[in-house]
This record gives structure tokens, C-alpha cells and sequence, in this order.
């Protein structure tokens, strides 16, 4: 069954668009959930909706396993130690890789204080499917940037769907909710989303509206916040 | 087309919190809950597998511990979803299924395997096709039934004992056929009691055009869910 951009898609349906365009010397990237079988065929894997942007080609689906790709950012809670790694669990399938040297200003002698338990948030910097993947805290000069150990606050797991969500430019959730009251957040696309604000009521009203609004169209997002805001004064 | 009846097929996606892909389906009055979990670490060392992701199959009965029947289900199950997902993407890790059975008015083996299938679809894991089984009787007058839905109340009964379920004597063989999607060719077919090979081609091909049916029940379910989770995080979406 051939469909097209826009359509709902199952496993074994075929991309015509995506070929003809291969066909005419175009490049043409598959993204996630298509893959080109042995007769050069394009051919969905996943359930959801087929979409393009250029040349990507994709399908969005619904999930809530997450599986490493190079330079996501995530966040990982360290699981055990070793003599040159930490051993951080990222949600997915093995615990992935963090060297003590890959962060700022760390060296042989001046090991990070990080502790068992400790969240990081980290970027993965390999993720191949027959090794664990690898992270790292500090960017490709050196610097740490916004990575590194997530103190205090509350981290909570979510669907990978809704970090997808809030994180797109056309959410204005985040931005709305910084007009009522300050709060720091880190979205790791593994879906764990970590936030902080000055007190544990807010923290708690912030993670319950940004779980609200995995269901909740872009559209109607200014009353999601208008209620966080009328509870907001409430509790405080 | 000959008027093909099936039974009424109705599944909830989500249904378990914790779980990577979970369903409830019922067809007639035959239920069960499905939970995927994947892919995950191996949980024992025996069953790693360098090239491909390990399946581990867990059927549940209604009542009383699993035995050899449940085993037989689980087998089945897991060679089918071996040959359904892409388990090359995956080395070095295991998918797991549990199926809890929650009634059975016939046919629970198909019913088990379309939930299979769509706890699947839930979960994104990468499959090539999708599969859908389809359960079917001989009855004494020698006629096919698809989907039936009539099973003599006392093999409903509530037992302790779990016993292997004989067809009631108004049926002389049941079979489940399992097909794929892309050619609707056969994949797996369980077979019980006596018949003739005719009567199986005849039962073999109703149930190839009812299978239809199921996956046009696939594609609307999917349709149901995506705009709910992924219409309204898109950006490029009409």
C-alpha cells in the first residue's frame, strides 16, 4: 500500500514520493521509523504520521523507550562507578558511559564530585547500537555550557512526545509559564524533564501543568497556564 | 464478497503507565491485556544475542498457573513476533511480552496475537508488516464458521484445574490462521481436530478475506491515536 505525506501509516506501507525523488538524483534523507529495503524500496516501520521536511523524510510516532542518537541531550541519573566512568541510566537499554574526564576543567587528579544517584544532564556522544552509547558534559571547546550535575529540584519521567512537544519552537508553554513565575527546567529527550523554582508547591504545580499539556492542543496552551496561574496564587 | 461477519473488535492503547506499549482488546467476549516492554537489557546471560534483540514471551491464564497449552501460546507468539519486528536494529537486548487472558469465549489465541500486534504499534519499536489471526470453526453440518462467538456454557466454566480445551461437541475442528499484511499470505496456522483438506482450503480462504477486516481495524485505531499523542506536537502537519 503506497501513501503519502500527511497520511497515517502502519509497518510495510511504501513511500513512492520519497523513491521518485531518490529516482531524479535528489538526495533524500530517511529519518526516523523509514529504512529502504533490498529492492530499494522506502518502506514505513513505524505507526504514526508520515511527514517531510525538505528532503527529511520521517515518521512521528508515539513512544516512550528511548533509543540513543548522537548529540541528544539527556538526562541521566548515575547508576555506579568505576575506575575511568561513570555509569549513568539514560532509559534506555543499557547504562551508557560518562568519562570522568569529560567534564570541565576535570584532569587526571581533579576528579568532578559527583555521587551515585546524581543527575546529569549530558549529551550523548555516540550511540551505536552495538555499543553503549557514550556522554559527555562540556561541548567541543571545553566548556560546560548549560551541561553538567542537576541539583536539587525534581526530575519526573514523561512520554518522549511531550519533550518533543514542549521543546518545539510552536509551544509557547515554557515561555508562558516564565511570565508567572520563575523556574529553571532541563528537558533530556529520553523523556525525563527536570524543573526547579523557588518552592516545592511551584515545582509541583509546574510538573503537573507540563504533564497536562501532552493532551493539549498549541491552541489552548494560554488557558493551561492561566489556570496554573490562578492556583498559583493560590498556594501561595 | 460473502457476507463476512467477524466478531466486534474494540482495543484501548495506553493502558498501563509504566509499560513502553500496552493494550486491552477484546473481540466478542474474548479479552485479554497486552504489555510490550523494549528493548531492555538481557536478563539472563544465556539468552544475549550479539546480532539481534532476544523475545520473551509470557502468557498469563485467566486462573491457575500456566501450563503446557499456555507454553505452546507463548512459543507460537514469540516466533510470530520474531518475524514481525525488526529485531537486527536491537542487538544485545530483549523485548518482552505478557499477555494476560481475561476471558475466553473462543478464540483467545487470536485474540492474543491481533493484541500482540497493536501493543506493538504502540510501543514504536520497528516491525517490517503487520500481522492478523483469525480464528474460525467446522461445526457438525460441515460448514465453516468464521469468528464464532457460541461456546457451550460449560467449558466457560470457572475452574481450578486447567484443563486442555477440547471442542465442544458441536464442532469438529477450529483453526487460527495468522496473515501478514503486505501480500495477506499465510505466516502461522494452529490447527485442532478433524477435518478434510478441502474444508481447510475453503476455511483458509474466508479467513484470508476476513483478515481484512482486522487490519482496516488497525489503521483506524492508529489513525484514533495519532491525533491524539502527535497532531498537535507537529509542524509541518496539513
Amino acid at each position: 500500500m503506497e501513501v503519502e505525506v500527511g497520511n497515517i501509516v502502519l509497518p510495510g506501507n511504501i513511500v513512492k514520493e520519497a523513491e521518485s525523488l531518490a529516482k531524479e538524483n535528489k538526495k533524500v534523507v530517511l529519518g526516523n521509523g523509514l529504512r529502504s529495503d533490498e529492492n530499494e524500496k522506502v518502506v514505513v516501520s513505524k505507526s504514526g504520521i508520515l511527514c517531510k521536511r525538505k528532503n527529511i523524510f520521517y515518521v512521528d510516532s508515539y513512544q516512550k523507550r528511548y533509543i540513543p542518537a548522537k548529540n541528544d541531550t539527556v538526562i541521566g541519573i548515575v547508576h555506579s562507578k568505576t575506575l575511568d566512568f561513570f555509569w549513568v541510566d539514560i532509559n534506555c537499554s543499557e547504562l551508557a558511559s560518562l568519562p570522568y574526564l569529560a567534564f570541565e576543567g576535570a584532569t587526571k587528579k581533579n576528579r568532578p564530585d559527583i555521587n551515585i544517584g546524581d543527575l546529569i544532564y549530558c549529551k550523548v556522544m555516540q550511540s551505536n547500537p552495538d555499543l553503549e552509547p557514550e556522554l559527555v558534559c562540556v561541548d567541543s571547546t571545553g566548556k560546560k555550557g548549560n551541561l553538567g550535575e542537576l541539583k536539587d529540584g525534581l526530575m519526573f519521567s514523561c512520554t518522549i512526545n511531550l519533550v518533543r512537544k514542549i521543546l518545539n519552537e510552536k509551544c509557547t508553554l515554557l515561555h508562558l509559564l516564565s511570565k508567572e513565575c520563575p523556574y529553571e527546567i532541563a528537558a533530556g529527550i529520553n523523556g525525563r524533564i527536570w524543573i526547579n523554582s523557588k518552592n516545592i508547591n511551584t515545582t509541583i504545580l509546574l510538573r503537573n501543568t507540563i504533564l497536562e499539556a501532552e493532551y493539549t492542543p498549541y491552541h489552548q496552551m494560554k488557558n493551561l497556564v492561566d489556570r496554573f496561574a490562578s492556583e498559583l496564587t493560590g498556594i501561595n | 464478497m460473502e457476507d463476512l461477519k467477524l466478531k466486534a473488535i474494540t482495543a484501548e492503547m495506553n493502558i498501563l503507565s509504566r509499560s513502553d506499549g500496552s493494550v486491552i482488546i477484546s473481540q466478542g467476549d474474548s479479552s485479554c491485556i497486552v504489555d510490550v516492554n523494549g528493548p531492555i537489557e538481557v536478563n539472563s546471560a544465556a539468552n544475549i544475542d550479539m546480532n539481534k534483540a532476544y523475545v520473551d514471551v509470557l502468557y498469563r491464564p485467566k486462573c491457575g498457573i500456566p501450563g503446557v497449552n499456555e507454553r505452546y501460546k507463548e512459543k507460537t507468539i514469540k516466533g510470530l513476533c520474531e518475524s514481525i519486528i525488526l529485531t537486527t536494529l536491537y542487538p544485545k537486548t530483549q523485548i518482552n511480552f505478557q499477555i494476560q487472558e481475561m476471558d475466553d469465549s473462543s478464540g483467545i489465541f487470536a485474540c492474543a496475537i491481533n493484541g500482540c500486534n497493536i501493543g506493538l504499534l504502540n510501543s514504536g519499536l520497528e516491525m517490517k508488516f503487520n500481522m492478523a489471526a483469525v480464528h474460525c470453526v467446522l461445526d457438525e453440518t460441515d460448514e465453516i464458521i468464521i469468528d464464532p462467538d457460541c461456546i457451550e456454557e460449560e467449558t466457560l466454566a470457572f475452574t481450578r484445574v486447567q484443563k486442555p480445551k477440547r471442542i465442544s461437541g458441536k464442532y469438529k475442528a477450529d483453526f487460527t490462521f495468522v496473515f501478514e499484511s503486505l501480500k495477506d499470505s499465510l505466516i502461522s496456522v494452529h490447527t485442532n481436530g478433524s477435518f478434510s483438506l478441502q474444508k481447510y482450503n475453503e476455511a483458509l480462504k474466508l479467513s484470508r478475506q476476513a483478515c481484512r477486516k482486522i487490519f482496516d481495524f488497525y489503521a483506524d485505531l492508529v489513525k484514533k491515536c495519532s491525533v491524539v499523542y502527535i497532531k498537535n506536537s507537529i509542524l509541518e502537519y496539513i
